[in-house]
């Protein structure tokens, strides 16, 4: 099965079947872009300018905008400028409306928050929420909903650490109940 | 309920650190939780119960490797400790006390 995607104005066929059983892209674009796959990590690298930018966006907008079930968990660039990854983030999506303004990133916001808990854990804690976010939200749920889950994540946090001291205002349980629910509604 | 007794969640957090042996870190201990017991709990529930029971030293913990997933930090590992084990098989056993012989579960648990 294939599919064509636009992606920076360019168009790009894709062999799924090719994908899956090597994993390993040889072409797809006339300039050399090579990839390859560590453990969950996909790897693109190559010298600038020779259109990997281009090609990272298709991938993600294939797995997160068009929401096939391409198996990408991580991407990651090598060998570009900042400037150049920059323009991946900001180029225009052609896809479905979920293809537009997403960030591949864990919410900072959330991440830090997570690291204000006064927990003796909380580094460990946010390395398994990030974790949680690469390996499992992101490939399954996309970019959109794993960024939920995590923020989600982050409330529940302190919810928990809050639960202690204040056990005695029964609304506070109520509200930990919710989360979870939609934690568990989120994962399914 | 006396100070060191265990609660549900703290049993199945246990457990669960038991059933992955060496691999028993926050996000697999959840895992194992979700899979096995079918119940949801959140990251942060998790490690607020790990604290509790590594400050009643029910278990141990040491800092294992960072990988790029994670964003560089750290997983922090658990095992449990003998406190833990006897304590584990006291709950259980009490569970296991009130339950046989009841009828409506159909003649008592195994």
């Amino acid at each position: 099965m294939s599919w064509n995607w636009r992606c920076r104005h360019k168009s790009w066929n894709w062999n799924e079947a090719h994908e899956l059983e090597q994993y390993v892209i040889t072409h797809h674009m006339d300039d050399v872009v090579v990839s390859d796959r560590e453990g969950d990590l996909l790897r693109i690298h190559g010298e600038p300018g020779t259109g990997k930018v281009a090609l990272a966006c298709a991938f993600i907008e294939a797995r997160f905008g068009v929401g096939k079930s391409h198996v990408i968990p991580r991407v990651l660039i090598e060998g570009q400028s900042d400037r150049a990854v920059f323009e991946l983030w900001s180029v225009p999506h052609h896809g479905s409306a979920a293809a537009r303004n997403f960030v591949l990133n864990p919410p900072k916001l959330a991440e830090f928050f997570m690291l204000l808990l006064p927990m003796k854990y909380r580094e460990n804690l946010v390395g398994d929420a990030e974790e949680e976010y690469w390996t499992r939200s992101l490939p399954r749920f996309g970019a959109r909903k794993a960024r939920l889950i995590f923020w989600t994540q982050a409330i529940h946090a302190w919810l928990m650490f809050l639960a202690r001291p204040l056990a005695g205002i029964a609304g506070l349980a109520w509200v930990g109940k919710i989360v979870d629910a939609i934690i568990s509604k989120l994962l399914r | 309920m006396p100070r060191d007794s265990l609660g549900d969640f703290e049993q199945l957090v246990l457990l669960a650190i038991l059933r992955l042996k060496d691999d028993a870190y926050g996000l697999r201990i959840r895992e194992e939780i979700e899979d096995r017991a079918r119940r949801t709990a959140s990251l942060g529930t998790v490690y607020t119960a790990l604290e509790r029971l590594e400050r009643k030293k029910l278990v141990s913990s040491w800092t294992g490797g960072a990988t790029p997933e994670r964003g560089g930090r750290s997983k922090r590992f658990f095992k449990i400790e003998a406190a833990g084990m006897l304590a584990l098989k006291g709950a259980l056993s009490a569970t296991k006390r009130m339950a046989a012989g009841v009828e409506a579960l159909g003649g008592g648990l195994r």
